[in-house]
């Protein structure tokens, strides 16, 4: 590595600089190494989680048709982005619309709605199948710019155990979160927690501990900009969990209109680790793939 | 001896490792360049827009009609994609600050708990656990990178990209020259002035290194 421009600094300046005296070149030099070196091994480290993406998209995208083809045939840019504006305006239009939708489970059918699931884990923390969903509600109000959502998903723990569930769900990349509440009604009566804002590895801590004493917890946790996940521990067999989540974000304003989504899918991201085995569902269960 | 065009032929060809040699060869760069120092997403971004990178410059494959200039294709690709993030996460702080205004406003604090209140020898005991965990790295030199990597966020882009590449190639010159355009001696005018703006810069944040 060549390094001909880090000698024209304060080489008498003290060996602990303070604020009032400037850096040095080589304390700077070493500075800037090892940011690059911290960076360099943290792009090495995720080498093969990129390149298994890369793979995953080449071999997706052999199975389909070619855009080189399309291209060729008129189509291509044009028709892509013409697809994805009505797909965007039909789906806007529906959930605008439609701000008091519900939706049922009929019975022996665990539904898996991308909007939103609850899956159950055993005492190990390994994934032993979704919990089934039995209602979602979905209020909006809208008020000058501001729109406020209350989402409220009802599951019940159909396994014949204590269960810890995993409730994943999508939400606008726009909207923050400032309300949790988790209701479980069990044979014990009825339970309610509000949910406290908390910084991420407190409230992980916490969250360990109640879990680990008895107490029904939860946990809700940003894992990007637009997919929460949140943590309930201690389900009784036959409770049923009602998850309440409310947030507030500013509605898109472009060209002179108003717009607001209501995001109903988990977006497809690449996650590290080995592939999770089917899960099992209890006896005369069966599970169903479909939006809610 | 592995270079860009003979990677990219044998990739084509169905060879995942010459994907590999690609990824190891630019990855370096790509990620410094889309690493910012904000919020506390800031490696996830980076990773994010590094997978995007490749992404994009695998599809895209069939327009890059000369192979030597692979290098300079894909930090092009970089740049726009880190562009891209960049807009998108000032508008999320944006909106999110606005809606979490509102929200303080309209429901007047919204920390609340309810019935079943965690007992507080749960949280002191949490508290004395966090206390004692000792960081991977000194907390010194955390927040001297994180400051470091702030004032790199600063830095006009080529002169950006001329410090990256003096820092993380092994022929800085030469990448230069292919990414930039630019002579041994414009190059190195870059890196001193990413010096001289870095060093004036965390003098006045009182710099501890």
């Amino acid at each position: 590595m060549t390094s001909a421009n880090n000698n024209n600094h304060n080489s008498d300046a003290d060996e602990t600089p303070n604020s009032e005296q400037p850096i040095r070149g080589d304390q700077l030099d070493q500075l800037l190494r090892a940011w690059h070196d911290n960076n360099a091994n943290a792009a090495r480290e995720m080498r093969d989680r990129v390149m298994a993406r890369v793979e995953e998209d080449r071999t997706h995208a052999a199975g389909t048709t070619s855009p080189s083809v399309l291209a060729k045939i008129g189509f291509g840019r044009i028709a892509s982005l013409a697809a994805m504006l009505a797909l965007i305006v039909t789906l806007a239009t529906l959930f605008v619309k439609n701000t008091e939708k519900s939706a049922f489970a009929t019975g022996g059918i665990a539904q898996v709605p991308e909007g939103g699931a609850l899956d159950a884990l055993d005492d190990d923390g390994v994934a032993i199948g979704p919990c089934s969903l039995q209602k979602t509600d979905v209020a909006v109000e809208i008020t000058g710019p501001f729109a406020r959502t209350v989402v409220e998903q009802t599951f019940a723990n159909p396994y014949p155990r204590t269960i810890e569930a995993v409730y994943t769900f999508p939400l606008s990349e726009r909207a923050a979160v400032d309300r949790m509440t988790m209701i479980v009604r069990g044979p014990a009566g009825e339970r309610i927690i509000e949910g406290e804002v908390k910084e991420r590895s407190m409230a992980r801590a916490i969250y360990e501990d109640a879990r680990e004493s008895g107490y029904v917890a939860s946990l809700l946790e940003q894992e990007r900009p637009n997919i929460f996940t949140q943590s309930v521990a201690n389900i009784e067999p036959g409770a049923t969990v009602i998850i309440r989540i409310a947030t507030i974000e500013t509605v898109r304003r472009k060209d002179g209109v108003s717009s607001y989504v209501f995001p109903m899918v988990v977006g497809p991201r690449y996650v590290p680790g080995a592939p999770s085995s089917m899960p099992t569902l209890p006896e005369g269960w069966s599970v169903r793939q479909g939006i809610v | 001896m592995h270079n860009d065009c003979s990677d990219l032929a044998a990739l084509d060809a169905g060879d995942r490792e010459a994907g590999k040699r690609l990824y190891d060869r630019h990855a370096a760069l790509i990620f410094a360049l889309c690493r910012t120092e904000i919020g506390a997403r800031a490696q996830a971004d980076a990773e994010d827009a590094v997978q995007e990178t490749f992404l994009r410059a695998f599809r895209m494959r069939d327009r890059l009609t000369d192979c030597t200039g692979f290098r300079a294709w894909l930090y092009a690709i970089a740049r726009l994609v880190c562009k891209e993030r960049r807009s998108s996460r000032v508008r999320e702080r944006r909106d999110i600050g606005y809606a979490l205004d509102a929200s303080r406003e309209s429901s007047h604090g919204v920390a609340r708990e309810g019935a079943t209140r965690m007992p507080p020898q749960i949280t002191h005991s949490m508290l004395e656990r966090q206390s004692g965990e000792a960081p991977t790295m000194p907390l010194e030199k955390q927040e001297a990178m994180q400051r470091l990597g702030r004032a790199i966020d600063t830095l006009p882009e080529d002169i950006r990209l001329a410090l990256h590449l003096f820092y993380i190639e092994p022929d800085p010159v030469d990448a230069a020259k292919r990414a930039l355009g630019i002579s041994r001696a414009q190059f190195y005018r870059l890196v001193t002035q990413a010096r001289q703006l870095l060093a004036a810069q965390l003098s006045r944040e009182d710099l501890t290194p």
